[in-house]
């Protein structure tokens, strides 16, 4: 939930409560004062008759002001003080119109025998429209405060709150990867000022650290191909002696084994390092049809000794932007695995469709979860060939160009794919 | 022909040298920029194995300086950084090739023949073996004056042996020589052999002796005693 809507959600019920209960209590006060003023003026005119009444001990005359209607009259029996107020409803009859009244029925005892009445109705219509009146345009005046108030508080988060989602937007875009540093605006409001400079800071931090990662793996990758020259020419020298016993051969065999795998595991760690520290910087238009003929030559003797069949189907031709030797490296490693993890008389299928580069080929079971197999060291062959460090270095060299590589496996048929996204083609033919 | 190496390693400058003194060649060595900045001032050579990386200076200078002196010497670089950038700028100063470490000794050797043999412009650049006769510039093999046509992969590999004659070559070394990708597959080995046999029969069928010499568990070594 966004933070406005949060917010609205709290201010909205607690605003309808605060006004429902101020919209009643004013109801109630603005009723009983009309009631009150009502009553007071019907007890001063009962005041006046009851004063002629008890002067001359009998009905006075009087007149009845607009409005009012006034009976007096006089009882037989014993009356006790007695006063009520009461709304009655008067019907006209010749109009038939409805009018509310109030209503003074007053009773009090004669100075000789007997009693009085006094019922004074005043009609109480004006009175009540009126008040009909307030609380609608007070309902009216208080709905509009209500909205303009969420209105005002909307336009108010927005201007307070668009800092912060710039920063997001801002934060949201950095790459770890890149050199460029995240920047942020210097907003006015302290919080978020604060917030910024702590995020520049961080992101600052992270890619220093970073950075000297990247640098110290490559470092470490260039420092280790010395020795490895040094070992791997002696080993050279030593198998140029004469009169070498088989057990001596075997030794140098196994370490130059080792030697071959421990090299080739420090280019990979080298070119990844390469990859991710962007020392790929020359773009060409890159045609990778043509590059995967190249590479299929490279392989061509492998495949036909393996008796692999290889059908090759280009629909459409695919140029792209993107370093040669990477493009070659990618390609490579693909093909390279198609024919290593094959078997005789397998097969395998080159297609490039659309923008989509797919190798499909025979192979043995796969063992291996084919999400995984684009993770390093991740090998779904235990036979020690491979340095687990190809569909890695495809991955790593996808993820520079924003391309997507999907492995799919079924029934001991595997298929990569990879698609190019934002290529640059033209049908096959036209170069 | 006499070879500067110029490698601030030492061991791996005396293994250099010790298969180069092999193949007859005369080899110095100096261990750092200054010392090969004095050698190359005082004395000509044939071929100038550069390393880049130098505790002292950076093995692209050396280059520079040996074309302001007009030095006709051949250059190699070798070098542990696998870039492209020092590549091209190494080549673009006037270096010939370039080889990354770690390498193969028989393979820097046969890169160091193949830049010699184009240095020699004046020279007859036909390699000659015996009944062999290969030429490098139409990548034409003759035996006995009749031509024989080889793949391209039996040719590279013919001419590697050859570059190392007398040398036992490794098949790991021929792997890595006849494919540029760093790809190694298990059956390379086989593949080797097959190219081996079919190269034997296109000798024997020409009345070719035969050169090649099986090295149990090593390679092979192409050599006529």
């Amino acid at each position: 939930m966004k933070l406005l809507s949060k917010s609205i959600l709290y201010f909205f019920p607690i605003s309808i409560a605060v006004f429902i209960a101020g919209g009643v209590i004013y109801y109630h006060k603005t009723r009983s004062m009309i009631y009150h003023q009502v009553d007071s003026s019907l007890i001063s005119e009962k005041d006046i008759i009851q004063e002629q009444i008890e002067k001359i001990q009998d009905i006075p005359d009087f007149y009845a002001v607009p409005g009012q209607e006034i009976n007096v009259r006089l009882l037989s029996e014993e009356t006790r003080p007695f006063q009520n107020f009461s709304d009655t409803i008067i019907k006209n009859p010749d109009t038939g119109e409805e009018t509310a009244y109030r209503m003074l029925d007053y009773r009090n005892a004669l100075k000789k025998a007997g009693g009085y009445q006094i019922n004074i109705m005043e009609t109480f219509d004006e009175k009540r429209e009126l008040l009909q009146y307030l609380t609608v345009s007070l309902f009216i005046s208080l709905l509009s405060l209500l909205v303009l108030s969420l209105i005002i508080y909307y336009i108010i988060s927005r201007r307070i709150w668009h800092p912060f989602y710039d920063t997001l937007a801002q934060v949201n875009l950095f790459d770890i990867n890149s050199n460029k540093p995240l920047k942020l605006e210097e907003p006015n409001i302290h919080e978020f000022r604060q917030l910024n400079k702590v995020l520049t800071g961080m992101a600052q931090k992270v890619q220093n650290d970073y950075k000297s990662l990247r640098e110290y793996n490559e470092n470490a990758s260039h420092e280790m191909q010395t020795p490895l020259s040094v070992i791997r020419s002696q080993l050279e020298l030593m198998q140029q002696m004469e009169n070498l016993s088989a057990g001596q051969i075997r030794i140098i065999n196994v370490i130059n084994g080792s030697v071959q795998r421990l090299s080739k595991l420090n280019q990979g760690l080298l070119l990844i390092s390469k990859i991710e520290n962007q020392q790929f910087n020359i773009t060409e238009e890159v045609n990778l049809n043509m590059i995967v003929d190249k590479i299929y030559s490279e392989f061509e003797e492998l495949i036909n000794l393996r008796k692999i069949t290889v059908e090759k189907y280009y629909q459409d031709g695919i140029i792209l932007k993107m370093n040669p030797v990477l493009a070659e490296i990618m390609i490579s490693n693909l093909l390279s695995n198609a024919v290593r993890y094959n078997v005789s008389d397998g097969f395998i299928r080159i297609k490039t469709v659309k923008d989509t580069l797919s190798i499909v080929n025979s192979g043995t079971r796969l063992k291996a979860d084919p999400k995984e197999l684009f993770e390093r060291f991740r090998k779904a062959h235990q036979n020690g060939e491979g340095t687990g460090l190809g569909l890695y270095i495809v991955r790593k060299i996808c993820d520079n160009y924003g391309f997507m590589a999907n492995y799919m496996y079924k029934d001991s048929v595997h298929e990569l794919q990879i698609s190019f996204n934002q290529p640059y083609m033209h049908p096959y033919g036209i170069h | 022909m006499k070879i500067l190496i110029v490698e601030d390693e030492y061991i791996l400058a005396e293994s250099i040298t010790s298969y180069l003194r092999m193949n007859g060649y005369l080899c110095e060595t100096a261990n750092n920029y200054k010392s090969a900045e004095d050698r190359v001032v005082c004395s000509e050579y044939d071929c100038i194995l550069v390393d880049i990386g130098l505790p002292d200076g950076n093995g692209l200078e050396l280059i520079k300086k040996l074309k302001e002196i007009g030095s006709s010497a051949g250059i190699l670089i070798l070098t542990a950084k696998n870039s492209l950038e020092d590549k091209i700028t190494g080549l673009e100063l006037g270096a010939d090739d370039y080889i990354t470490k770690p390498f193969h000794l028989s393979e820097l050797n046969a890169r160091i023949k193949s830049i010699l043999r184009r240095r020699n412009f004046s020279g007859n650049t036909k390699i000659q073996f015996n009944e062999i006769t290969i030429d490098p510039n139409e990548q034409s093999v003759n035996i006995n004056n009749q031509p024989v046509t080889l793949t391209r992969k039996e040719y590279d590999m013919l001419l590697f042996l050859i570059a190392n004659k007398d040398r036992i070559v490794s098949k790991e070394s021929l792997i890595e020589h006849l494919w540029d990708s760093e790809v190694v597959f298990s059956d390379s080995h086989e593949f080797i052999y097959t190219h081996i046999k079919n190269l034997r029969n296109k000798f024997y069928e020409k009345n070719c002796r035969d050169y090649i010499k099986t090295i149990y568990g090593i390679g092979y070594k192409f050599s006529d005693h």
